[in-house]
């Protein structure tokens, strides 16, 4: 990434995560490094059970301890994340890194009122009396564009609409003024209009308060929109990153040539954005108890060929003359 | 997270018939073989408990009243100087039976209610089921003692009436399921293939609703066993001199400062027969059907 | 809500007609005279005449259902065949026994079910979690009449601790009302016991799993907020239907505790009717019985639509 405004709010390198079930050692995250710079935003694109949401919990902690194993490190404004204990992972969640999650309807708790649940996350980190938590919950449902809010402060979560539920969330998000926000396809459940509202709803803010933000997202036509870096994860791994201008105009591995509609994958009259990527692709990411050997994206790729494909892992190497474009394959497109 | 990481598993394809991994499923739990194995030994008691007790269930010691366990008496002798041990072997030919004539015939009216309300629906569930819903309102226990008020004590009477008592938990559980496969692809196709109701119900429905209705069957057990020692305790069940464990309690209650052992054994005697059937309903309900778990352990209970 | 309350109403009403009418056909069920099975063969014909009169027997079979529905309205329940007093009275009289074993049954209950099922629940596949397993599969399948006995022997007899049987009203002498309820309550209270213990179990391990349960964490919540606020809070709501509904079992079900510890409870009496073919009270006691499990149902559905804000707008679910 580029570092133009003073480094990188989070660091993180080489994080792994596996989860222990009865069939093995599902390996899920395998390896995976980024940075979020202040007031940017990288935007991390995979199908379901690619690992994207997964290695984002992992940051804070949230996944069952019991099961789940992380490794590697994500360093935090100087504080490393990885191996603390819960009662230390709470200073950060919502203080320093803040979660917008999918779905907004199950994301909040449905007996408890939305003031009582903004308030909550004022006072988890600052001792503040209830009725100036209550002034300051009022302020942040102003600020994410609800109207009314003070009323809106009485309701429960299923008198909203889906869009002013997901505006409760990132008010929620807010309330601890984080320095990076994690949106876990925080608009996939959303009608497409609303989507719109939120996403300018989020870059306001983003710009407002400089926050770092991952959006992570199985949605490309999204993230054209709003990112300024794109790292797509297959399997648990980065097969490819770079900033916008360079993943949609030189994508160069097949996984994310398929996912553009790029030729040879398949040929579909409609643009690339336009298309559902979970329909372009044919076939399923590998199992992650049994991941092949060589390259994971191997049983799919439509340019294999290399014997080494299936037998070496491709590693993320630089494309020649594109700075900052990565991409883990042997393939080299023509023309580029 | 943590859906999406099991999203990415692949289903294991099947490869054994269901029954099979159930069993081998089964068998992996220690708990369930234990209480198959109790299971299995009350069986063969019941079956050859002549062969197997040291004396006859009413064959009387004279001057060996209220004797306290000892090598010649396992469990003692009660009033009349009958070996303990030999009457709580013999009851539990009482209590299998009666449990098991009980289940069956809530087995087969609940699951032939529940059958033709959940496949037929319409009018003939409103009616069935509101029907159910009245025998409900009535608490377990206190209906088979209406019933029994009714018919007479006995021990024939009981069987009907806990019987009659545990049918609507058959219907209901039944209806339930049939009501979740009913629309499922390969019963619409037979249905539009031209097959009869009858050929569609035996052949498609009860096949894929097996699964709810066999917990049922074991945890029904246990509750029919324990209504059975109940009522004869208030002494509306098996009758004297049959060797019912109820009926042995409820004496043994009258000498409980003389005579512990009357009371202790034919009670821990129901107490493992009934731990056994509701381990095993769990360890079944584990395997074949956990989505049931939490909607049935609030029903069926307080006997 | 309203639109819930009435249909609700409307529900228990109708299944209330069916009942009636099952209560009612006790009586008539019966193999043979009714009468003369209560008095047996000494009574006089006078006698039997007069008791068939006063039990309306000789009416037609809708008439006499009218009629006793009717009165059952107003509070009348017939005649005692065996006392000649009116049934409502001797129910009345019984009511605080049995009212105060239940109430005193329910706190045993949730006593034990609250805490075992939630520590269980947060620690699963632990100690704790197996101990809660075992001792909910063992008090679910303990005779309670033998747990009775079992314990009058330890702690009647051997230890002295308390009272055999028997009971004392709480208005005369309150703590002997106590000493005389323990035992009996905890007979009656460990089969919900452990059916409440499952129950939070695993109301609390699946609100554990839900979305908005991680979004508390994710707020940097404490842990013990979140499991008060969230966890616990959600877990319990649906509580109160499967205590309730323990409640009204227990209001209506406890004859064999009340047997073995000479609780003069509507069960010991109900029992009694039935011994004695004293089929007016047995009707009435039933009846009530019936009434009683069908109004805390719907008290319990009611409570629950006030506590969970969802069911008001959606309406129905429950």
């Amino acid at each position: 990434m580029r570092d133009e405004q003073g480094g990188p709010v989070l660091s993180v390198r080489d994080l792994r995560v596996a989860f222990r079930t009865p069939r093995g050692l599902a390996r899920v995250v395998n390896g995976l490094s980024y940075d979020v710079e202040p007031g940017r935003t990288l935007a991390i694109v995979g199908e379901s059970g690619s690992g994207k949401s997964v290695g984002a919990l992992a940051l804070l902690g949230l996944l069952p301890g019991d099961v789940a194993r992380i490794s590697g490190s994500a360093v935090f404004d100087g504080y490393e994340l990885i191996g603390r204990d819960e009662e230390e992972m709470r200073a950060v969640r919502g203080a320093g890194v803040g979660m917008v999650f999918q779905d907004p309807a199950t994301s909040l708790n449905p007996v408890l009122t939305v003031g009582r649940q903004l308030v909550e996350a004022l006072r988890a980190h600052a001792s503040m009396p209830k009725d100036v938590a209550r002034a300051r919950a009022e302020e942040l449902l102003a600020e994410v564009g609800i109207p009314d809010p003070r009323s809106r402060l009485e309701a429960y979560p299923h008198q909203l609409s889906g869009g002013m539920r997901q505006r409760v969330m990132i008010a929620i998000a807010l309330a601890g003024q984080p320095r990076v926000l994690i949106a876990d396809e925080a608009t996939t459940a959303l009608d497409v209009t609303v989507q719109a509202q939120i996403l300018d709803l989020l870059m306001r803010l983003q710009k407002e308060h400089s926050t770092g933000v991952i959006w992570i997202t199985h949605d490309l036509g999204v993230v054209a929109g709003i990112a300024d870096h794109v790292l797509v994860m297959y399997a648990g791994r980065c097969v490819e990153e770079g900033s916008v201008d360079a993943l949609f105009e030189r994508p160069v591995h097949p996984y994310t040539r398929g996912l553009l509609g790029a030729t040879p994958v398949v040929d579909d009259p409609r643009p690339a954005r336009e298309r559902d990527l979970l329909v372009t692709m044919p076939g399923l990411p590998p199992d992650p108890v049994e991941l092949p050997e060589g390259c994971a994206f191997y049983p799919r790729c439509p340019v294999r060929a290399d014997v080494r494909c299936r037998t070496e892992e491709p590693p993320l190497a630089s494309v020649a003359g594109d700075p900052g474009h990565r991409a883990a394959t042997f393939y080299t497109p023509e023309g580029v | 997270m943590r859906d999406e990481a099991l999203d990415a598993l692949p289903v294991e394809g099947k490869h054994r018939s269901r029954w099979v991994e159930t069993l081998l499923l089964l068998g992996r739990n220690p708990m369930a073989l234990v209480s198959g194995a109790v299971l299995f030994a009350l069986v063969v008691v019941a079956v050859f408990g002549a062969a197997v007790a040291p004396y006859g269930y009413n064959e009387q010691f004279a001057g060996g009243q209220l004797e306290a366990p000892s090598g010649q008496h396992w469990f003692g002798t009660d009033e009349f100087g009958r070996d303990v041990f030999s009457r709580v072997l013999f009851g539990a030919e009482v209590s299998l039976r009666v449990g098991l004539v009980a289940v069956g015939i809530s087995l087969v009216a609940g699951v032939l209610m529940g059958l033709l309300a959940g496949y037929f629906g319409r009018w003939l569930d409103d009616v069935l089921m509101r029907f159910s819903d009245m025998l409900f309102a009535f608490p377990a226990m206190l209906m088979a003692i209406a019933i029994l008020a009714i018919l007479g004590p006995g021990e024939n009477n009981a069987m009907i009436a806990i019987g009659i008592v545990y049918t609507p938990i058959f219907a209901r559980v039944t209806r339930a399921s049939v009501l979740s496969v009913r629309e499922e692809i390969y019963i619409r196709a037979s249905r539009a293939s031209g097959a009869g109701n009858t050929r569609v119900l035996a052949r498609h429905v009860l096949p894929n609703v097996s699964a709810p209705i066999i917990v049922q069957t074991t945890v029904s057990l246990a509750f029919a066993i324990l209504s059975e020692a109940a009522l004869s305790f208030v002494g509306l069940g098996t009758q004297p001199p049959d060797p019912s464990w109820g009926r042995m309690l409820s004496e043994g209650r009258g000498f409980i400062e003389q005579a512990w052992w009357m009371a202790l054994f034919p009670g821990l005697a129901i107490f493992v027969t009934v731990l056994a059937f509701n381990v095993l309903g769990d360890a079944l309900r584990d395997v074949l059907d956990p989505r049931q778990r939490s909607a049935l352990s609030g029903k069926g209970g307080g006997a | 809500m309203t639109g819930y309350v009435l249909r609700r109403l409307w529900q228990s009403a109708v299944v209330l007609i069916g009942v009636s009418i099952l209560v009612f056909a006790i009586m008539h069920l019966v193999p043979g005279d009714p009468v003369r099975q209560a008095l047996g063969t000494r009574a006089t014909e006078a006698a039997y005449q007069a008791m068939r009169e006063r039990a309306g027997l000789d009416e037609p079979l809708l008439t006499q259902y009218l009629d006793w529905i009717g009165s059952a309205f107003t509070g009348d329940l017939g005649v005692s065949f065996r006392t000649g007093r009116p049934v409502m009275e001797m129910i009345l009289e019984r009511v605080p026994a049995t009212v105060s074993l239940a109430a005193a049954a329910i706190v045993v209950a949730l006593l034990i079910a609250i805490p075992l099922g939630t520590i269980a629940a947060l620690k699963p596949r632990s100690p704790v979690d197996w101990f809660a397993t075992a001792s909910s599969q063992a008090g679910l399948s303990i005779p309670d009449f033998w747990m009775g006995i079992m314990l009058i022997l330890l702690f009647a007899g051997t230890l002295g601790w308390f009272p055999s049987g028997g009971y004392v009203g709480l208005t005369s002498d309150p703590v002997g009302w106590a000493h005389h309820l323990v035992m009996p309550a905890v007979t009656a209270g460990v089969a919900s016991g452990s059916i409440l213990t499952r129950f939070v179990r695993s109301s609390v391990l699946e609100a554990l799993g839900q979305d908005h349960v991680r979004t508390a964490r994710a707020k940097g919540m404490r842990r013990r907020d979140v499991l008060g606020w969230h966890v616990l809070r959600n877990a319990l709501i649906p509580l109160v239907t499967v205590g309730g509904v323990q409640l009204a079992y227990l209001l209506s079900g406890v004859v064999i505790v009340e047997i073995v510890f000479a609780w003069p409870g509507l069960g010991q009496m109900a029992l009694q009717a039935v011994e004695s073919r004293d089929y007016p009270l047995l009707q009435g006691s039933v009846l009530l019985f019936a009434v009683i499990f069908l109004l805390v149902n719907l008290l319990v559905d009611l409570l629950y639509a006030r506590l969970d804000p969802r069911i008001s707008y959606v309406g129905a679910a429950k």
